[in-house]
């Protein structure tokens, strides 16, 4: 119990009591004395306005009625007759305030009524916090909430976090909603680039087919989705090309048959989208020519294209674009700083590289040996051939009779040897002189050795020397035969006539017929054979034993690259099941030439040839960045067919929006909470403080945009935060000055809200959690009747206040008859 | 006119009674009889016959008697208490006292309770309501009930350093109908009325403030305190920013900064002076330390002298790989330097399986194709893992990198972020989305998908890059935007949390954040001395002086009692 004083100060009046003692000139009782001091010291404690303070556990009860549209009318009586069962149960035990969301205002007696008067927000959290609100500090009390669970907006748990601060726990009494409705309730929306495919993603609740959902923009459908809803809530994904401005007002309409559809005033979502600008495209050409015009008007106004010729690539800042497209540029004309430039802006900065191409760039295979080669998602060098020229060789063996002996045996051995040598389409002649000449073996391919061993096996050594018209005959055998080499071997020991044979090797030689001597059995030199060898630009060889055998080298074998680019009619394959290119109905045309590469074993190929599957269009990602090859010219000969298909511009421009990644340098995100919008940026790349502005409407005119402070948080963080009415929509955009255009963002009006009659049920409020979390109790409308006491909160700062006021002053009136009558009573 | 005590037919019979009661009692009173004699001798006759008392007699002394009846119609009528019906004239009140950062000076607070105080004993009980704005808005004092509860129930309140709730308080009014015609609320304290409390109030009320701060004082306070990841991408580093600002308009040397992690003092040498009263703290450990800044000035605000940050804990999540796995996801796992592979204790599965297989652990789990209706499913166990939250946070997974899902007409909804409900937090994903067809496992943004993915399932708290007092959390690291800790969202119901006062606040049994003030509008407008209010804006004016007039009519009784003493010591009335 505790006692105090109102107005203390009046306490200073006790001052002037014994002046009652003091002041009279005439002899007083002193009881009348007494009792007039009594009396004024009465008066004055009444002055003071004691009170009295008494600890009592006086409760409060607060209830929060939902009355909101989500609920049928009887659904909503069931609530009103809960809810005047449990005012009349707990009307005895304490003060009670309604808290009424929505609904015409309830008035039940004994009970402070406090109305939510929106009728198209039912917000929980708003009817807790009031709840809440209304509750003295420190008075015993608790909640019951009768509600669907189903809120406008989900910020329950400030006042969920006040209201277990304060240890009031929450009854529930669940109200199941039993009417069926079909609306649209959420919308997502990925990242959208003018000019690229954005996706919308829509939830939807409710059960129903033939459902159409439309996404309008101005009032003209930009796409539609026909569809069955078999459960409830499902996701429709919904793509069209976004429109080419920076913040697009869209409206989704959900188009279904009143006969399924209970209400269909809930049948539209309103959602604003950033749209950001387009890909910066930096085409780079060897030529003046006018491709990049070509290439901006196939692209569209969906692409900023800026052309350079590769001599000027090295001078500009290729931070500044999404995307180079390098167009059948020569690999030696790239100069290696340009490349590694290229590569490590790929790499770390995640610009995206289109290296397209016919005969001049990758046809000649030059890239295969340039640093840029390793960023690129195929290799380019070719299949070397390992070449192997063909050889004729005719052996001219001296089986004269001087040769009897090892010597036939030397030179049949050394033929034996040659032959070997020699490859199936090598041609092999065997001329034998004896006085007169022999094809032993007449010229013929070399695959029938065993014939041609035999042959010469058969070999004897008999007769004359006679070989001038042996070479001779070996000449004109050598002479129409269409090889890569041609020799004339001529195995002799020597003893051979004189004659004019310098003119006739001569005349051989200069037929590309080489002429090589060996002489057999002797050793040493032989001027003869030796001038035959020089004549003849061939060797000349002494093999006196079989320790002397020599190796006759008639052929080198070499590598060499074939031509790499292609022409003809090559017929194009995509992947197929989930192509990279659905959506284009035609197909692909044909192409009349392309370069053949390897793709890498990590590259996508997209589009390949038919029949040889070599990777036509191939990209893959390389670092931050991405790297796209296309194989063939874009604009020229080779694609003729492709210019003329009427889906090239869509399909160039997924080939741009496949290569870019574009990471912007600051990543934005916009959170709203009722009045309060709080955006943040951190920066991706960039070091530098971002710039913000907001815009004055969806136009995004630069002219009228406003700066904003942003409060750096961390260091890579900052905030701003913008205190705006909850129905406003707010238009921000960063700058970004590398690329030269804005970062868009948008938060649409009332974002953190629902409508009432297009609540997500993934949103709903769990009442029995509710309830369990809160240390409530879940009632139900049957319970209520036989409550016998609800939880309730601690308080110790609940009070009776006795004002003593009026029976002090009652007590000094009594005190005052009591001196008069004293006074008079007769003595 | 009303009376608090008894009935007006009560008074004014009581009125009634006094003044019969004083007529008889008047009428009590020695009278002395002159009688003449002719002598002395029939004096003793006289005495006989002449009666000695006589109760009835002319009724004189009208004036005493008149007095007297004042005296006590002027008690009995203040001890009717009566009220004059002003309420109409005085309008209703709301008194709201500032509890928030702006009059956290103690001094101050202790003022702005006096002055609410007194005003609330002028205003008529059922004309006012009382409310206290600190953390949250609380309801001190209802109508209808005595003042002197009020006094009773701020005795221990003491400011808090919070955001003032004012703006949302007048928000919450605004929603009802509870706020009769010209309510005026009268504001006790220094919280600044902005444009946006002026954009919440009411349009049926007013707004008055009585400012305590008399005189302009300078307040620093420190105005930003966060992390970000290591700008060397060392995943064991953080860099720190610290700036700080006054309130005054004149460049001041500024006061000392002192950083202490866990205690100990960070040496100077690491700091980096970015500008003006702003550091950078580069290379910061990450190893959950509490980091504290602190001004060492005396001003009269200390609630921004000092600040708290939680350093982020480099968190290594045991996970455990089926050796089956596809290789692409192995090795984005194995390079991943938050996650350490083991062959037993894990916190975290990475299996193939079967779509419906049972787990006990957090698992992800690849499945065969088209096992499930989207290509990537979430399992929440408690529906507080806010299936809503969890669907916008993950845009951010990457699969709109996926080409194959922007155009695949049939196909697009499979690319569909998909939720159930499971006994623990699960992530299915499907083998066509590892397959070379899709190429996501090539792109930038598999790695962070499966980065983001892993520290969901190990349930790890978001690290927040700093957290400021009303404000909402922000993750300080971009692969813990799914991390909604199942603790932290079933605290509230799947609802945001925000932390109201700067302290080290208690968000769920085992989550502690550590919260600043972190605000450079309140600290660089603290100590500005408020437009003091017109006087008749205030309650003392505003009240009726005449409405309680008991106390006038005491005081008066008491004069003429005087009065009447007087006169009796005079012997002029009976």
């Amino acid at each position: 119990m505790d006692f105090s004083f109102s107005v203390p100060i009046f306490g200073l009046l006790i001052l002037l009591v014994p002046l009652v003692w003091f002041l009279p000139r005439q002899p007083t009782l002193r009881g009348q004395s007494m009792l007039r001091s009594i009396l004024l010291v009465l008066l004055t404690v009444a002055l003071m306005q004691p009170v009295v303070l008494s600890s009592q556990a006086t409760k409060h009860f607060a209830i929060v009625l939902d009355q909101s549209n989500s609920l049928d009318e009887a659904i909503k009586e069931n609530a009103r007759q809960t809810t005047l069962d449990l005012v009349e149960n707990l009307s005895a035990d304490g003060d009670i305030t309604l808290v009424q969301i929505g609904g015409p205002g309830e008035n039940f007696t004994g009970v402070r009524a406090i109305h939510m008067e929106d009728e198209n927000r039912s917000s929980l959290s708003d009817g807790l916090a009031l709840a809440a609100q209304v509750i003295p500090l420190g008075v015993q009390a608790s909640i019951t909430l009768i509600s669907d669970g189903l809120s406008t907006d989900t910020h329950w748990g400030i006042p969920l976090q006040g209201i277990t601060e304060r240890a009031i726990p929450v009854n529930s009494v669940y109200l199941e909603s039993t009417h069926q409705d079909l609306y649209p309730s959420t919308v997502l929306a990925q990242t959208a680039r003018l000019n690229s495919d954005m996706a919308l993603e829509v939830g939807v609740v409710g059960t129903g087919s033939d459902l159409i959902l439309q996404v309008l923009a101005d009032q003209e459908i930009l796409t539609e989705d026909v569809f069955d809803a078999e459960t409830s809530p499902t996701t429709r994904v919904l793509s069209f090309k976004a429109p080419e401005r920076a913040f697009v007002e869209l409206t989704i309409q959900l188009v279904v048959d009143a006969a399924i559809d209970s209400d269909l005033s809930n049948n539209t979502l309103k959602s604003v989208v950033a749209v950001q600008p387009a890909f910066r495209i930096l085409y780079v050409r060897d030529q003046e020519s006018n491709q990049f015009g070509d290439l901006q008007r196939l692209l569209g106004t969906g692409f900023q294209i800026s052309s350079t010729s590769v001599t000027e690539l090295g001078t500009i800042n290729i931070s500044e674009f999404d995307v180079v497209w390098l167009d059948d540029v020569p690999a030696d004309l790239l100069s290696i700083d340009v490349q590694e430039n290229l590569k490590r802006l790929v790499a770390t900065e995640g610009i995206g590289l289109i290296v397209s191409g016919g005969k001049r760039s990758f046809g000649d295979g030059g890239y295969s040996k340039e640093p840029i080669a390793d960023a690129l998602p195929i290799k380019i060098q070719g299949k070397q051939d390992n070449i192997d020229p063909s050889v004729a060789l005719a052996i001219i063996l001296d089986t004269s009779g001087s040769m009897a002996g090892s010597r036939i045996e030397l030179a049949k051995h050394i033929a034996r040897v040659a032959v070997r040598r020699l490859q199936p389409h090598d041609r092999i002649g065997i001329v034998e002189f004896y006085g007169n000449k022999h094809w032993a073996v007449p010229m013929q391919p070399a695959s029938t050795k065993i014939e041609i061993d035999r042959a010469i096996g058969r070999m004897k050594a008999i007769g004359g020397t006679v070989l001038y018209p042996a070479v001779q005959e070996a000449y004109y055998g050598l002479k129409n035969v269409n090889t890569r080499f041609k020799h004339i071997v001529l195995i002799t020991d020597a003893g051979v006539e004189d004659a004019n044979y310098e003119a006739m090797v001569r005349k051989i030689s200069k037929d590309r017929i080489n002429v090589t001597t060996i002489l057999v059995g002797q050793g040493g030199h032989n001027l003869m054979m030796s001038n035959i060898a020089n004549w003849g630009q061939g060797r000349f060889y002494s093999v006196g034993n079989q320790f002397q055998l020599v190796d006759l080298i008639l052929k080198q074998p070499s590598l060499a690259t074939p031509p790499l680019f292609k022409t003809g009619e090559f017929s194009l394959s995509t992947k197929s099941n989930m192509s990279w290119l659905q959506g284009i109905e035609d197909g692909i045309p044909a192409i009349a030439g392309y370069s053949e590469v390897e793709k890498r074993p990590k590259a996508q190929v997209l589009v390949k040839e038919a029949e040889t599957e070599h990777p036509i269009l191939a990209s893959w990602q390389y670092g931050l960045g991405k790297v796209t090859t296309l194989t063939t010219e874009p604009l020229g000969s080779s694609t003729q067919s492709w210019q003329e298909w009427p889906e090239y511009p869509e399909f160039l421009g997924r080939l741009v929006a496949l290569t870019s990644t574009n990471p912007d340098p600051y990543k934005i995100d916009l959170q709203r909470l009722n009045n309060t919008v709080y955006a943040r940026l951190a920066g991706l790349q960039s070091a530098e403080a971002p710039s913000l502005v907001r815009f004055q409407d969806s136009v995004a005119s630069p002219e009228f945009a406003e700066p904003v402070a942003l409060a750096q948080m961390a260091p890579n963080l900052y905030q701003a935060r913008f205190d705006i009415p909850n129905n406003e929509t707010i238009y921000l955009g960063i700058e970004d000055t590398t690329k030269q255009r804005w970062i868009y963002a948008v938060d649409q009006a009332a974002s953190d809200q629902s409508l009432e009659s297009q609540v997500h049920p993934e949103d709903a409020l769990s009442l029995q959690d509710l309830a369990e979390f809160t240390g409530g109790q879940v009632l139900s409308q049957s319970s209520i009747m036989s409550l016998e006491s609800l939880s309730l909160s601690p308080g110790e700062l609940s009070f009776v206040v006795t004002r003593l006021w009026p029976w002090l002053v009652l007590l000094a009136l009594i005190v005052y008859f009591g001196e008069l009558v004293y006074r008079r009573w007769p003595r | 006119m009303t009376f608090l005590f008894l009935p007006t037919l009560v008074v004014l019979g009581g009125i009634a009674t006094i003044a019969v009661g004083l007529y008889l009692l008047q009428q009590l009173r020695p009278r002395n009889t002159e009688v003449t004699v002719p002598t002395l001798m029939f004096w003793q006759a006289s005495v006989r016959d002449v009666p000695v008392r006589v109760f009835r007699d002319r009724f004189r002394h009208w004036w005493a008697y008149l007095l007297i009846l004042a005296i006590c119609t002027l008690l009995w009528l203040a001890l009717a208490d009566p009220e004059r019906e002003t309420g109409e004239q005085v309008g209703f009140h709301v008194l709201y006292l500032d509890g928030s950062a702006y009059t956290s000076n103690i001094e101050d607070f202790e003022r702005a309770k006096d002055l609410l105080l007194a005003d609330l004993a002028n205003l008529p009980e059922h004309q006012r309501e009382v409310y206290l704005g600190a953390a949250r808005t609380l309801k001190i004092l209802n109508k209808g009930e005595h003042h002197s509860i009020a006094g009773r129930r701020l005795q221990d309140i003491q400011p808090d350093g919070s955001v003032s709730p004012l703006s949302d308080f007048l928000r919450l009014l605004g929603t009802t109908d509870q706020i009769p015609n010209g309510t005026r609320l009268v504001v006790y304290g220094d919280v600044m009325l902005d444009d946006t409390v002026f954009a919440s109030l009411p349009k049926n009320m007013s707004i008055v403030q009585q400012p305590i701060t008399t005189e302009e004082s300078v307040n620093w306070g420190i105005t930003s305190l966060g992390w970000s990841p290591s700008s060397t991408g060392s995943v064991e580093m953080v860099d720190v920013l610290v700036e700080f600002a006054s309130s005054s308009k004149v460049s001041l040397d500024p006061p000392t900064l002192t950083i202490l992690v866990n205690g100990e003092a960070l040496s100077k040498d690491s700091w980096i002076e970015t500008a003006v009263q702003s550091y950078l703290i580069p290379g910061v450990r990450a190893d959950g330390s509490l980091l504290t800044a602190t001004l060492d000035v005396e001003d009269r605000f200390t609630v921004d002298n000092s600040a708290r940050l939680r350093l982020p804990l480099k968190r290594l999540i045991p996970v455990f790989v089926d050796s089956e796995i596809d290789s692409s996801l192995y090795k984005v796992i194995a390079s991943d330097p938050g996650i350490v592979i083991v062959q037993s204790g894990e916190q975290v599965r990475v299996e193939q399986g079967t779509a419906d297989a049972p787990s006990s652990n957090p698992v992800l789990r690849v499945v065969p194709n088209r096992a499930l209706d989207s290509m990537v499913t979430f399992g929440i166990p408690a529906r507080y893992d806010d299936a809503s939250k969890l669907r916008s946070a993950s845009l951010g997974l990457g699969m709109d990198q996926i080409e194959t899902a922007k155009h695949d007409g049939a196909e697009r909804e499979r690319f569909l972020i998909g939720f159930e409900t499971t006994e623990v937090r699960t992530l299915t994903i499907e083998d066509g989305l590892l397959s070379k067809d899709i190429a996501f496992t090539n792109s930038s943004a598999f790695p962070v998908f499966i980065a983001k993915a892993i520290r969901w399932l190990g349930d790890e708290s978001a690290q927040y890059a700093f957290v400021a007092a009303g404000q909402p959390l922000v993750v300080g690291n971009d692969l813990d935007s799914l991390a909604v800790s199942n603790e932290l969202a079933s605290a509230l119901l799947g609802s945001e949390f925000i932390p109201v006062r700067p302290t080290s606040e208690a968000t769920a049994p085992s989550a502690t954040l550590a919260v600043s003030l972190l605000d450079s509008g309140i600290t660089e407008l603290i100590g500005t001395v408020g437009e003091q209010p017109q006087s008749d804006q205030l309650p003392q004016s505003r009240s009726d002086i005449w409405g309680n007039i008991g106390p006038w009519l005491v005081g008066l009784a008491i004069l003429l009692l005087a009065l009447e003493w007087f006169l009796y010591q005079r012997r002029l009335i009976p």
